[in-house]
């Protein structure tokens, strides 16, 4: 019986130099041992493939305020998430957004101009138009209450920073917004990738599909028409024949 | 960069930014190791939160003993536990219904066809699934040391085990793992790309 510690240690590269050199000796003569050892390697770098997914965490102890003994929470990330939202809206604010909710969905329509503002935002010149799903509205709502949420929170509980922490606690959410926006923009970009790839793929798929089509009418009509001569030549054995006969 | 005993020490003398430190160094690999434990992601979110809420609270009573992560590990796993029970239920892993091809496609690195990222999903679908028949101690066990790269000594610290109960549940989880993976058509001799220590490296990786 061979000794399954000392097999597990020695997967996991955890023998001692002695007992590995002992054991790979007994690997040479242990044909069970052998094939056991590169079976359970085998499984090792299926473990490797299970991955949890990439959560926003950004978790943050602060400190609650106003009480005589200190009190703590754990701030989540979407708090900043949602903060980086309400800078982009702002900031869509200035370049003269238009958002308007119709059957199609939501409608999101930017215009840079010089001038003031229209009254009527539908007058407003149009650069850039794109479609945002119900789904995407409906994740931005939740984010704009969970911001609410926050804000109220905050206003209650502010996260402790040094003594004069206020600039410095702006600092730090100014730049951690801007990371987001910077890592916003990077998926966005990885997204628009993908999206030309998966396209390309379609056309491919789609022109395949198209030549395969026209394969099979062409076979059909190829067929049709063998059909066509074989019954005209049948009819014409059949005049022939009938004419024979008439002699 | 500043060790983890350092801003331990530091977060100890009140400096809440020390500990915030920490908890940006750790807060992945804490998650990681919940959501392996308990397979949802909301329920692992909110472990890795608890996590770090009673390690901050319980500061003056970590002397250094122990590495930092490895207390960390500890409260985690026990809030695990605490899960587990409370809910009565097999952990299972969480599995999408489909399969975003957009989402996947971010996720290729250059050597890696869309082909290649779907197929790894799946087959981590198919990982999660074996490991979720494991026993609990089994399973907290291979996770420890598949994902987390902990030494043998440092799981059966950690676990309060013996080093001989730790390899043998290292090895009964493996040998249950392989034949379900077999069994699922995964793990097949043809497959074997990569040599085990290439694992280990990927996985201290993570770990950090």
């Amino acid at each position: 019986m061979c000794n399954k510690e000392v097999l597990v240690g020695y997967i996991y590269d955890e023998l001692p130099g002695p007992d590995r050199m002992a054991f790979e000796e007994h690997l040479a003569s242990c044909a069970a041992c052998g094939e056991e050892v590169q079976a359970l390697r085998r499984t090792r770098v299926r473990l490797a493939s299970w991955a949890p997914a990439e959560p926003d965490l950004r978790f943050e102890i602060v400190r609650s305020a106003g009480r005589s003994s200190p009190r703590w929470r754990i701030a989540p990330g979407w708090g900043l998430a949602a903060a980086a939202v309400l800078v982009v809206a702002v900031a869509s604010a200035i370049a003269n957004l238009e958002v308007r909710v119709g059957a199609e969905g939501l409608v999101v329509r930017t215009g840079w101009s010089a001038g003031p503002a229209p009254a009527d935002p539908a007058a407003l010149p149009v650069s850039a138009t794109d479609v945002v799903s119900r789904q995407d509205f409906a994740a931005m709502q939740r984010q704009v209450r969970d911001l609410e949420t926050a804000l109220a929170q905050s206003a209650v509980v502010p996260a402790v920073g040094p003594s004069n922490g206020a600039p410095l606690n702006e600092a730090d959410l100014y730049r951690r917004v801007r990371q987001m926006i910077l890592e916003s923009e990077s998926r966005q970009d990885q997204q628009f990738a993908a999206r030309l790839v998966s396209g390309l793929r379609e056309i491919q798929a789609a022109h395949t599909l198209d030549l395969v089509r026209l394969e099979q009418t062409l076979n059909k009509t190829q067929g049709a028409w063998s059909d066509e001569v074989f019954r005209q030549r049948e009819e014409m054995k059949h005049v022939y024949r009938l004419v024979n006969q008439q002699r | 960069m500043t060790s983890d005993e350092e801003l331990v020490a530091r977060s100890r003398g009140g400096d809440l930014d020390s500990f915030n430190q920490l908890v940006v160094r750790w807060e992945r690999p804490i998650y990681a190791l919940a959501y392996r434990v308990i397979g949802r992601e909301e329920d692992a979110r909110d472990v890795a939160q608890e996590t770090f809420l009673r390690a901050f609270r319980a500061l003056g009573g970590f002397k250094g003993q122990a590495k930092f992560s490895s207390w960390l590990y500890r409260i985690t796993l026990n809030l695990c536990r605490d899960w587990i029970r409370r809910e009565r239920r097999t952990p299972v892993a969480q599995a999408p219904e489909g399969i975003d091809l957009i989402e996947l496609a971010g996720e290729t690195v250059p050597s890696e066809s869309l082909e290649e990222v779907v197929s790894r999903k799946q087959l981590g679908r198919v990982v999660a699934r074996a490991m979720s028949t494991l026993p609990e101690e089994q399973r907290t066990a291979i996770i420890l040391k598949e994902y987390h790269g902990l030494t043998f000594q440092e799981i059966a610290d950690l676990l309060d085990c013996p080093l001989s109960t730790v390899k043998t549940r290292l090895y009964q989880g493996l040998a249950v793992l392989r034949r379900q993976l077999e069994q699922a058509g995964v793990d097949g001799p043809s497959e074997f790309k990569v040599h085990g220590s290439v694992v280990r490296t990927k996985n201290r990786a993570e770990s950090t």
